[in-house]
């Protein structure tokens, strides 16, 4: 179920079993009331456990939360630790040299800065920087983390990754796929990492994902088709 | 009154806003990271910046930076976000009042575009916070949504913004009057401020319907 909702809207809870919020709900520490504090849908679900309550909206600034899938960039390095920033202006996250595959005190990862790594993000409290790794915590594989190679990152609005990512049904990728090869990253941040075999392919399918946020998914093949039209019929001289 | 989110690319959440001959562009960034003389240790900074219609900044533009302040401040979730900054910088277009006299429409026109800017951007709000003009004339006659000529010729003017939880009007955040006016003046202004705030918010509502709808 899905309602239109508004900060400080009254939200019907119930008081007698457990309620887990999740992103756009927020518990006044105050006056203990349970409210939303972004305007978007509101999702309800209710299990044996109890009742997960959180608002979908979509905005253009990232705040991390754990186990969110992101493409940073590296902007420092210390003695033991990278410095990330998963969004400009934002406050940089960290990345411990121990959160890569086979990582040990002599082994240390070879990024440099200005380099993009896909990570997950492991601790996010709003008190503390917040931390991110490059490798999947539970059985120590690199479960397709690390270095993003070449290509190209496109900044795109949180709600517009997020169906890209987890929106099986959403048909921009199948749509791309039918023009070329590529390898694609796409962070909850709102950066996505795409890499073609061939340059005018990574301009095509850039001006492609940017141009399909905010379209509706009827428009995605023809302005798919224009752009990969437009970068094969130019003469190369 | 004519609003249009998401106008400006490369900010967080914006605003373009009209009402009457006032326009103005709200700008909000954040949350980012402060300068360090701006962090607080447990809650969210604001920076307010106002850019009048012409000229440079003057002590009339802190005047109204200091009012949209002390109005958006409670309406933010402001614990939610530990030693950080919220940026919001308003570009007046048109003043649409006499700028050496008056303030108050570009005061209420700030407010509201920042509400929605604040709204587009996603920071946390417990509420929202929406505003009115309202001037009574030599014949005592109340005229919301003034024009400049209304203003020159009003005995009294008042300002009025109220925070919205929950679809209702629940607290008063500022009312700012000058001219000539008594206590009963001051209870019709604020009864037909809150007429005019509850369709304000109903408008507020409508335009996030179909802003969603259309995603």
């Amino acid at each position: 179920m899905s309602t239109l909702v508004i900060p400080g809207d009254e939200i019907s809870v119930d008081p007698e079993r457990p309620v887990v919020l999740g992103p756009g709900m927020y518990n006044d520490p105050v006056s203990q009331r349970i409210i939303p504090v972004n305007a978007g849908l509101l999702n309800i679900s209710d299990s044996k456990k109890g009742q997960t309550i959180y608002v979908d909206y979509d905005s253009k600034r990232y705040t991390p939360a754990v186990g969110d899938l992101v493409v940073g960039v590296i902007t420092g390095a210390f003695a033991d630790s990278y410095r990330v920033s998963l969004s400009s202006f934002s406050t940089p996250v960290s990345l411990s040299y121990m959160a890569f595959p086979n990582a040990s005190k002599k082994n240390r990862p070879t990024l440099v800065i200005g380099d993009l790594v896909y990570a997950r993000v492991c601790t996010a409290e709003k008190e503390l920087e917040a931390e991110i790794e490059c490798v999947d915590s539970t059985n120590g594989s690199d479960a397709g983390f690390g270095l993003l190679e070449n290509g190209m990152v496109i900044d795109v609005t949180l709600g517009f990754a997020r169906s890209l990512l987890f929106n099986n049904e959403f048909p921009l990728l199948r749509n791309l796929a039918q023009h070329c090869k590529f390898e694609i990253a796409i962070g909850v941040n709102g950066k996505i990492w795409i890499k073609t075999d061939e340059v005018k392919e990574t301009i095509a399918c850039y001006r492609s994902i940017s141009d399909c946020q905010g379209q509706s998914q009827e428009k995605f093949q023809e302005i798919i088709k224009n752009h990969f039209a437009q970068v094969t019929n130019t003469v190369e001289e | 009154m004519n609003t249009r989110t998401g106008y400006l690319e490369n900010v967080d959440g914006s605003c373009l806003y009209s009402l009457n001959s006032t326009k103005v562009i709200a700008a909000v960034t954040g949350p980012v990271e402060p300068k360090a003389r701006q962090e607080l240790p447990t809650q969210l900074a604001l920076e307010i910046n106002i850019r009048p219609a012409c000229g440079v900044p003057t002590t009339r533009e802190v005047n109204i930076q200091d009012k949209v302040r002390a109005v958006i401040t409670p309406t933010l979730a402001l614990y939610k976000y530990p030693r950080q900054l919220c940026q919001i910088t308003l570009q007046l277009l048109q003043a649409g009042e006499t700028e050496s006299y008056f303030h108050e429409l570009e005061l209420v026109a700030c407010v509201n575009s920042t509400t929605y800017a604040l709204v587009d951007s996603g920071i946390a709000l417990k509420g929202i916070a929406l505003g009115t003009t309202i001037v009574i004339t030599e014949g005592n006659k109340l005229i919301t949504e003034p024009t400049d000529e209304n203003l020159k010729n009003a005995k009294s003017t008042h300002v009025v913004v109220y925070m919205i939880e929950n679809s209702k009007p629940t607290n008063l955040l500022l009312m700012d009057s000058y001219g000539d006016f008594d206590q009963n003046d001051v209870f019709k202004v604020l009864e037909q401020s809150e007429i005019k705030i509850n369709e304000l918010n109903k408008n507020f509502r409508e335009y996030m319907k179909t802003k969603l709808n259309n995603l």
